[in-house]
C-alpha cells in the first residue's frame, strides 16, 4: 500500500485512489453482506457474494471508476491463504455497476510486476478500448495508468479480465463483474440479484501461491474467490424474485444447481433474453468464459446450490491416490504404526469418516490446507467444500435484509425421519 | 717388538672393558617397545584385565585394542623379532675367540730332540673395530625396537577400523532389516488393496518385486556383517564362533580438530617408520666411518709363541700377522657402505615426503567424514524426516497414499544408513589419520548418534512463513 500511495503522491488521482484504497479497506474488515443495498441511484444494485462494488466519481458526466491491478494476500476460508492477484485489494476485483447509456471512463492503474490489460467481456465497445494487449492497445506497464473510456449500448450481467499474459494472471485470480442495469428498469421485478464468478485454482496442499502451470489438475473450485464453508449465503425472503448472476472464468464447465426450484434461465453476457427463449432449468451449465442470469422465485427453506461436478464440492484432495475403498488394513495398520506412529487406515468405508478425522484435528494436514469435506449443519457434517452454498429463503425476513438467518426450522413432519435400525427392515423389492 | 706384560695386559683388559657395553635386555627391549607405543597415544595394559574379564562385556574401541595387544597372533610375531636383534647386539659386542696351535715336529738330524711349539693368537683387528661395532648394533636395535613397534600400532590401527566397520554393518543392517519391513508390510496392504479389487495385478507385482529388492539389501547387509566380524575376529586373536560382543554405540564427531600443522609436527617425530629409518641412515652413516678406517686394516692377530727348539732351546716371544694393502685396499667395502647409506638416505627423504602427504590427504578425508556427517545431521536427516512428517499429513487429509508413505519412509530409512556410515567414515578416516601421525588421535567422547524414528514427534508445527500482508 505505502509503496503505491507514494507511486502516486502528487498526482491528481492520488487522492481518489486513496479514497477508494479506504472503502477497499473498510470492505475487507466488514462482513459485507450485511450492508443492504440501496435503490438511491435508480437501480437495485447487484449483491457480489463475498464481493463488493466499486465506488465512481462524477467527472463532467462521465463515471469514472479507479481500478488497481495487484498483489493481494486473499483467504479462501478463514485460515487459508495464498498470495494472489487482483483490483483495488481482493479477488475477485470489485464489481463495477453502471446503467446502460452511462458514458464511463475506468482508470486502470498497474502495480504489478508486469504488464497487464483488461478486457471488458461482452460490451460492445470501441475496438481500441476491447483490451486485447498488442492487438487494441499496448500493454499497460507496471506504474503506468490507462484510460478505458466508453458509452454503454447495452445492459445486462458481463465480466472483465486482463488480456496480457491472461494465462498466469486469470490462474492467479485476476478478474471481476460488470454490471449493466437497464436504463428503464427491469421488466420483471427482481428482489434479489446476486452475482459470482466461478473460479479454479491450482492452489496445491501446502502452498501459498496459485500455480499458473495446471490445466486441468486444479485443487480448489470458488464462488467468487470463495470455498464452502467460507461462501455467503444466498439469502431471500419467501416469494421474492431472485436472480443470480454466474460467470465463469475458470477452466472447466460446470453445471450449477438450484435445490428446490425449477429456475429459469433468463440471459447470458448476450444480454437478457426474451421471455419465450427463457428455459426453466435445476442445473445449468455455465461454460468457460460464459455467463447465465437464471431466476427462480423463492421457496422456504436451506436449498444447496452447487456445482453439480462431485469434485467441485470438495477442497484439497488427492487426485489418482491409492483406493482404500473395502481395503480391511486390520492388522497391518497396527504393523505400520509401529513403523509410522501418525498412521491411520482411512477410508474403507467411504470417506465420509474423514470429515470426522480433520474436524477433530489429531491428524493435522499440510499447513495452508482445507480439508476436503468441511460444514456442519443443523443435522451434522455437510461434507462439502468448493463450489457450495445454500439459498436461505425465510419468510419473515426484512426486505432488506441480507444477513445470515442460522438453519431452517423446517416445519414438524417435514423432515425425513428414521423408522428402524435394522438393517434387514420391511421388504424392499430387489433384482433377482 | 712388544713386550710380553704389555701384550698380556691388551689381550685381557680391552675385552673386559668393552663387554660392559653390550649386554643384552633380559626383555629383550619389550618395555622400550610397549613404551613407545604408549607414548603414541595407546595404553598398553601392565598388569592389565584378563583376556575373559574383557570379553564378558561388549567390547568398547579401547577394550577391543587391550584385546588385541593380549591375544593377537600377528603381534607375538612380531615382538619375536626383537630376539634377532638381540642376536646381533650380543654377537657385535662379542670379540671372535682367540686360536690356539701347537706343533710337535720330529727332527732327522741325529741326538736331535722334538720342536715344539704353543702358540695363541687374537685377531686384533676385530678388537680395534669392536667399539663401533657394538655402537652399531644398538643403533640397530633401537631401530627395530621401532619397526616392532609400528608393526604394533598399525596392528591395532587396523583393529580400530575393523572395530568401526563391524559397528557400521551392524548398526546398518539394523535399518535395513526395518526397510524390509517396510517393504513386506507394502505387500501385504497391496495384497489387501488387491484382494479388495482395488489394485491390479501389475501394481501388486511391483510391490512384490520391491518387496524382494529389499529382502535381498537385507541378506547382503548380512553377509557383510558377518565378513566384518570374523575381520574383527581374526585381529583380536579371537574364534567367530565365540559369544562375543561389540558395543553399537557410535559417538558424534567432536567439535574440532587438531590444526594440521601441529599434526605435520607430530608425524616428523612420532612415525615410528621415520624414526626407525632415521636411525638405520645414522647407523649406515656411523658403518661408513668405521669403514673408512678399518679396511686399512685388513687382518691384524696378534699372537705368543712358545718353542722348544730341537737342539731344547727354548724361544719365546709376540707373534703378528699383518695384511700389506698392496694389491686390495677393501675398497668394495667403502663403496659397499657408501651406497647402503645413499641408498638409505634416499629411502628417508621419500618417506618423509609421503609422511607428510600422507598426513595430508589423512586430515583430508576426516573433513571430509566430518563435513558429510554435518550434511546429514543438518540437513539430509531432518529433511528427510520432514518428507514423512508432510506426506503423513497429506495421507492424513487424503491427498496422498500410504504406498508413498511407506516409499517415504524408505527412504528416510536410507538417509538414516548414509548418515551412520558416515560417522563411522569419520571415525575409520580418524584412525587412518592416527597411522598417518604416528601417534593415536585422543578419542573425544562425543554424543552417541541414535536413529529414533522421527516422524513419531512430526506433524503438529506449523512452518514455513508465507509472507506478509497486503
Ligand atoms: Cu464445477
Amino acid at each position: 500500500m505505502t509503496s503505491r500511495r507514494t507511486f502516486l503522491k502528487g498526482t491528481s488521482v492520488g487522492a481518489m485512489v486513496a479514497a477508494v484504497g479506504s472503502v477497499s479497506a473498510k470492505a475487507q474488515d466488514a462482513p459485507r453482506s450485511s450492508a443492504p443495498p440501496s435503490q438511491a441511484r435508480g437501480y437495485r444494485p447487484v449483491r457480489t457474494l463475498n464481493g463488493w462494488t466499486l465506488p465512481f466519481v462524477m467527472k463532467n458526466g462521465v463515471k469514472e471508476f479507479h481500478l488497481v491491478a495487484e498483489e493481494v494476500e486473499h483467504e479462501f476460508a478463514p485460515g487459508f491463504t495464498a498470495k494472489c492477484w487482483g483490483y483495488n485489494g481482493s479477488t475477485p476485483g470489485p464489481t463495477i455497476e453502471a446503467i446502460e447509456g452511462d458514458r464511463v471512463r475506468i482508470l486502470v492503474t498497474n502495480c504489478l510486476p508486469e504488464h497487464t490489460t483488461i478486457h471488458w467481456h461482452g460490451l460492445l465497445l470501441p475496438s481500441g478500448m476491447d483490451g486485447v494487449g498488442g492487438l487494441n492497445q499496448p500493454q499497460i506497464k507496471p506504474g503506468e495508468t490507462f484510460a478505458y473510456e466508453f458509452t454503454l449500448k447495452q445492459h445486462g450481467s458481463h465480466m472483465y479480465h486482463p488480456h496480457a499474459d491472461e494465462m498466469t494472471q486469470m490462474a492467479v485470480g485476476m478478474m471481476g463483474m460488470f454490471i449493466i442495469h437497464p436504463r428503464g428498469g427491469e421488466t420483471v421485478t427482481i428482489d434479489r440479484d446476486y452475482c459470482f464468478l466461478l473460479h479454479n485454482w491450482a492452489l496445491h496442499p501446502g502452498t501459498y501461491r496459485p500455480d499458473p502451470s495446471i490445466m486441468q489438475e486444479f485443487d480448489l473450485w470458488t464462488f467468487n474467490s470463495k470455498v464452502f464453508p467460507a461462501i455467503d449465503p444466498i439469502v431471500a425472503r419467501s416469494g421474492e424474485r431472485v436472480r443470480l448472476r454466474i460467470g465463469n472464468l475458470s477452466m472447466w464447465n460446470h453445471p450449477i444447481h438450484v435445490h428446490g426450484v425449477q429456475y429459469f434461465v433468463t440471459g447470458s453476457d448476450g444480454g437478457r433474453w426474451p421471455q419465450r427463449q427463457w428455459r426453466a432449468e435445476t442445473t445449468e451449465i455455465v461454460s468457460v468464459g460464459q455467463l447465465r442470469d437464471i431466476e427462480f422465485t423463492a421457496v422456504p427453506g436451506d436449498w444447496a446450490m452447487h456445482c453439480h461436478m462431485a469434485h467441485h464440492t470438495m477442497n484439497a484432495m488427492g487426485h489418482g491416490i491409492p483406493n482404500t475403498l473395502g481395503v480391511d488394513q486390520t492388522g497391518v495398520e497396527a504393523e505400520i504404526r509401529k513403523l509410522l506412529p501418525g498412521y491411520m487406515a482411512m477410508g474403507e468405508h467411504g470417506m465420509a469418516e474423514h470429515q470426522e478425522h480433520t474436524d477433530a484435528g489429531h491428524h493435522p494436514g499440510p499447513a495452508n490446507t482445507i480439508p476436503m469435506m468441511t460444514g456442519t449443519g443443523p443435522y451434522g457434517n455437510i461434507e462439502m467444500g468448493g463450489m457450495f452454498t445454500v439459498v436461505k429463503v425465510r419468510n419473515d425476513l426484512g426486505r432488506r435484509d441480507y444477513d445470515d438467518p442460522g438453519w431452517y426450522d423446517a416445519p414438524k413432519g417435514t423432515v425425513a425421519r428414521r423408522v428402524s435400525d435394522d438393517p434387514d427392515f420391511g421388504n424392499p423389492v430387489r433384482k433377482t | 717388538m712388544v713386550s710380553t706384560k704389555y701384550f698380556w695386559r691388551i689381550c685381557c683388559l680391552l675385552p673386559l672393558g668393552l663387554a660392559g657395553c653390550t649386554t643384552v635386555p633380559s626383555d629383550l627391549g619389550r618395555a622400550d617397545v610397549d613404551a613407545l607405543i604408549a607414548e603414541r597415544g595407546w595404553s598398553v595394559p601392565t598388569q592389565g584385565p584378563r583376556l575373559d574379564a574383557l570379553l564378558t562385556e561388549p567390547l568398547t574401541p579401547d577394550a577391543a585394542i587391550q584385546v588385541v595387544l593380549i591375544n593377537n597372533p600377528g603381534l607375538q610375531a612380531s615382538l619375536a623379532r626383537l630376539g634377532f636383534g638381540a642376536a646381533d647386539v650380543y654377537a657385535a659386542g662379542r670379540l671372535s675367540n682367540p686360536s690356539f696351535s701347537a706343533g710337535w715336529l720330529d727332527s732327522d738330524a741325529v741326538g736331535e730332540g722334538t720342536q715344539r711349539t704353543l702358540g695363541v693368537a687374537l685377531p686384533f683387528a676385530d678388537l680395534l673395530t669392536l667399539p663401533a661395532r657394538a655402537g652399531m648394533a644398538k643403533a640397530e636395535f633401537a631401530a627395530l625396537k621401532s619397526s616392532v613397534a609400528g608393526e604394533v600400532i598399525a596392528t591395532l590401527t587396523d583393529a580400530e577400523i575393523a572395530f568401526y566397520r563391524h559397528v557400521a554393518d551392524r548398526r546398518v543392517q539394523d535399518i535395513r532389516v526395518r526397510r524390509a519391513t517396510a517393504a513386506a508390510l507394502a505387500v501385504e496392504l497391496a495384497a489387501r488393496f488387491h484382494a479388495a479389487g482395488n489394485i491390479n495385478d501389475r501394481e501388486l507385482a511391483e510391490q512384490r518385486a520391491a518387496a524382494a529388492e529389499a529382502q535381498l539389501e537385507r541378506l547382503e547387509g548380512a553377509a557383510r556383517v558377518q565378513a566384518s566380524r570374523a575381520r574383527l575376529a581374526a585381529l583380536l586373536g579371537l574364534s567367530t564362533a565365540g559369544g562375543w560382543q561389540v558395543e553399537l554405540a557410535l559417538a558424534a564427531p567432536p567439535e574440532q580438530e587438531r590444526p594440521l600443522a601441529e599434526l605435520e609436527a607430530l608425524a616428523r617425530q612420532q612415525r615410528l617408520d621415520l624414526v626407525a629409518a632415521r636411525a638405520e641412515a645414522d647407523v649406515l652413516a656411523q658403518r661408513l666411518g668405521v669403514t673408512r678406517w678399518s679396511r686399512w686394516l685388513g687382518d691384524i692377530e696378534l699372537g705368543y709363541e712358545r718353542e722348544r727348539e730341537t737342539d731344547g732351546a727354548r724361544l719365546r716371544g709376540p707373534t703378528v700377522d699383518l695384511e700389506i694393502p698392496l694389491f686390495n685396499q677393501h675398497r668394495d667395502d667403502l663403496l659397499v657402505a657408501e651406497a647402503t647409506l645413499g641408498q638409505a638416505v634416499a629411502g628417508l627423504t621419500a618417506l618423509t615426503l609421503e609422511v607428510e602427504n600422507g598426513v595430508r590427504l589423512a586430515y583430508a578425508g576426516v573433513n571430509n567424514a566430518r563435513a558429510r556427517v554435518a550434511v546429514y545431521r543438518d540437513n539430509l536427516i531432518p529433511a528427510q524426516a520432514d518428507v514423512v512428517a508432510r506426506t503423513q499429513e497429506q495421507v492424513n487429509f487424503m491427498l496422498t497414499g500410504v504406498f508413498e508413505l511407506l516409499d517415504v519412509k524408505r527412504d528416510e530409512l536410507a538417509a538414516q544408513e548414509g548418515y551412520l556410515q558416515s560417522v563411522s567414515d569419520y571415525w575409520i578416516a580418524r584412525a587412518e589419520l592416527g597411522r598417518a601421525v604416528g601417534a593415536r588421535q585422543p578419542a573425544a567422547v562425543g554424543e552417541p548418534v541414535e536413529m529414533e524414528s522421527p516422524s513419531e514427534d512430526a506433524g503438529h508445527e506449523h512452518h514455513h512463513n508465507h509472507g506478509g500482508s497486503p
